[in-house]
């Protein structure tokens, strides 16, 4: 499997397949990261895709390759507070309700909480959790994909889980 | 608090529970406009200039420092580099036939950067091509009338799968097990190459052969670009060598666009995966009137009586992924009190009651067992021949050994292939076809899958796809491993998919199988939904006898 690096290399020259695989690769870490400002989950897909189109535009300022997802992630975040933003205004100015929540997000419900709790790890920590446990890749692949050594992997997955379980408690109580 | 395991089950459930739709892969790629981002614009800040300057002096005292210590990437580095500076790829693999001595080519795979991927392999007469054209997938085999069509998501992705994935476990291999290897060398198509013995080989890694090191021989040869062009696997016969595998690697070979191009002749049945999905999704999400209520009251079958709310909790989730997690919505469900739980059907329909009722009795149990042959097992099968009343075979420890498993109802007459041992037993006023199946130590069951969803197989029948996870796809890529075919003594594997104690279906096992597979089986559409609800939701919490109430109104 090609690594974020090498596929960004590829998308600077011109292959929209190697994006394609980018997106594919990092959507649902996106996808929770806006959700976690705008607590909707088709806002958040809308968030992550303005994510990837900015980040397809600006990729050449992106010094370092590697970087792609934590750059990402960041834009998501920052794309998603200004949609939100403009969803308050707009609910003010006209009650305007864009979509029934509760109708489409049900299957959301019992794991808000969840996510609220990953969207505040660090962004390297977000990346893996995400790549392992909602993706189902292995740690193999992950190390592949980001680039890292399967041993950091491991030690950011399980630092990652010791936060959400400290998290979660503090949230319980 | 919750334990690290309840969160990575909470995290994974929530990955099973994405919905197909979440992906915007293909929105992003439609708004993605043609021309490549532009290359990094000069900063202007002076800081910047001073920084790209300090980068730039850096860069030459490196660079001096290679020149001096003549410093070289590594093997890995220069073989993966060139695959990934080729424009096109092509690569033959040939092996020895399973009858006689002759090389037969076995596949052949095509791929060029923005054009597309193909890929061929089988017999003559029966070849299953796959291609990829960037805007469609094409699935099909030769001579047959049906065409499986799905939407490209871009052939870098099945390219990455097939071809460098290849590539790169050579590469390391070069880099971690190999030596030079002069006497080796040889000239391929007037270009001179560098011969590489491999010194180290994982018994459970491409090689299955029951050989030592010594036995047999893995040579990697590298052309003067340092691009791997051909990994050789050959056993020691006599005093010489037997090639019994051949990987040819060809880059920047001029490829014909034609082939990425679906070539499947007239009078065929296109069947399009993405159009029956979204049917299928379509009919699920028409509303109707409300049907018939059940209520199931459940007691452990063993224990205190009453069921911990834990257990009915994760009860209900699982009846609720198994009635709704497929492409049909068939039941709301409901908690009624401690031991009672109420399904109510959303359409009023016998075919809906019939599939709700076997969704909730279904045990959900899946285990991979290899068939026992004829030729390898022969002990074992004498055995459980000699007295066909036992169910099960068991060593002197009382170690079972080999047992016997009932078709699938309605598919009795199937697996008739001389090697499948078989026997039919009275059982009532009916017969029951068994197969006779033998132990593994690695046991591979549903718990280790991660998702399963409803495909088409290269004839167009919906097919049952699934994940494993990593723990379940090392013990797969091992039972696979070992019973790869055994060319000089004509043996080929089956590998028995059980499903719910019934044997669903026994493909031949052709090469390793690692965390991916298909399950076929003269499925409808509604059987393999029901299949992957009842995987995805995984088994009941706890063992339970459950008694279901007719329906109320």
């Amino acid at each position: 499997m090609p690594s974020t690096e090498e596929l960004v290399r590829e998308t600077q020259r011109g292959e929209t397949s190697a994006f394609a695989e980018l997106v594919r690769c990092y959507q649902r870490a996106a996808i929770i990261t806006a959700h976690a400002v705008l607590e909707d989950f088709h806002l958040a897909q809308d968030a992550a895709q303005d994510a990837f189109l900015i980040a397809h535009q600006r990729l050449g300022q992106l010094r370092n390759a590697a970087s792609f997802g934590t750059w990402l992630l960041r834009i998501a975040r920052h794309r998603a507070v200004r949609l939100g933003r403009r969803r308050n205004a707009e609910r003010t100015v006209a009650g305007y309700v864009d979509r029934p929540i509760a109708e489409t997000c049900d299957w959301m419900e019992p794991y808000k909480e969840v996510v609220q709790q990953i969207a505040r790890l660090p962004e390297h920590e977000r990346i893996v959790m995400v790549m392992r446990y909602v993706d189902g890749r292995s740690v193999k692949e992950i190390a592949d994909a980001t680039g890292r050594p399967v041993g950091t992997v491991t030690k950011q997955l399980s630092r990652a889980i010791q936060r959400l379980r400290n998290w979660l408690a503090e949230v319980q109580t | 608090m919750k334990s690290p395991e309840d969160i990575e089950k909470l995290l994974q459930d929530f990955g099973r529970a994405w919905p197909d739709g979440g992906s915007i892969v293909e929105r992003v790629v439609q708004k993605i406009e043609t021309p490549p981002p532009v290359a990094a614009s000069k900063p202007r800040r002076v800081l910047m200039k001073a920084l790209i300057g300090i980068a730039a002096s850096l860069a030459l005292l490196a660079a001096s420092w290679w020149a001096i210590e003549g410093g070289r990437t590594s093997l890995y580095a220069q073989v993966i580099d060139g695959m990934h500076r080729a424009q096109t790829l092509h690569i033959i693999r040939y092996a020895q036939g399973i009858r006689g001595s002759q090389q037969e080519k076995m596949s052949e795979s095509w791929f060029k950067r923005r054009r597309g991927f193909r890929s061929e392999s089988g017999t003559q007469k029966d070849t299953s091509v796959y291609i990829d054209n960037e805007e469609h997938v094409w699935k099909f085999i030769t001579g047959r009338n049906v065409v499986i069509r799905s939407r490209s998501r871009g052939s870098i992705g099945k390219a990455s799968e097939d071809l460098f994935a290849k590539i790169d476990q050579h590469a390391r291999e070069l880099q971690d097990h190999c030596r030079r290897y002069p006497e080796g060398d040889q000239t391929f198509d007037g270009q001179p190459c560098q011969a590489y013995v491999v010194t180290k080989v994982d018994q459970h890694d491409h090689l299955r052969l029951p050989l030592k090191l010594g036995d047999f021989q893995v040579l990697h040869y590298l052309d003067q670009q340092s691009r791997l062009v051909r990994t050789e696997m050959r056993e020691r016969e006599g005093t010489g060598w037997r090639t019994t595998t051949l990987i040819v690697y060809r880059y920047d070979e001029p490829l014909d666009p034609a082939i990425f191009q679906p070539n499947f002749g007239k009078n065929i049945r296109i069947v399009d995966a993405d159009e029956e999905r979204a049917k299928a999704e379509q009919a699920a999400k028409r509303t109707m009137p409300a049907g018939p209520v059940f209520v199931c009251e459940i007691e452990p079958q063993s224990g205190p009586a009453g069921v911990a709310a834990s257990d009915m909790e994760a009860l209900l989730k699982v009846f609720d992924r198994r009635l709704n997690g497929g492409t049909d919505k068939l039941a709301v469900v409901r908690k009624l009190d401690d031991r009672r739980i109420e399904v109510t059907l959303r359409r009023r329909n016998a075919a809906d009651q019939a599939r709700v009722l076997r969704q909730l009795a279904r045990p959900g149990t899946l285990e991979f067992r290899i068939l026992a042959n004829n030729h390898v097992d022969k002990a074992l099968i004498d055995r459980a021949q000699k007295d066909l009343t036992k169910a099960e075979v068991r060593d002197g420890s009382g170690k079972r050994m080999a047992w016997w498993v009932p078709l699938r109802v309605g598919t009795e007459n199937s697996m008739n292939h001389p090697d499948i041992v078989r026997r039919v037993r009275k059982l009532d006023r009916h017969e029951v076809t068994e197969i006779l199946v033998v132990s593994d130590p690695y046991n591979v069951t549903g718990i280790y899958i991660t998702g399963a969803n409803l495909d088409f197989d290269w004839l167009g029948h919906p097919a049952l796809a699934f994940r494993l996870n990593d723990a379940g796809g090392n013990l797969f890529s091992k039972l696979s491993g070992d019973h790869l075919p055994n060319k000089s003594a004509g043996v080929t594997y089956k590998l028995g998919i059980i499903f719910d104690g019934q044997l669903f279906s026994a493909p031949a096992i052709q090469s390793k199988i690692y965390d991916r597979g298909e399950i076929t089986g003269g499925f409808t559409m509604e059987d393999v939904s029901d299949l992957a609800a009842t995987l995805n939701a995984g088994s009941l919490p706890v063992q339970l006898r459950m008694v279901v109430r007719h329906p109320q109104r």
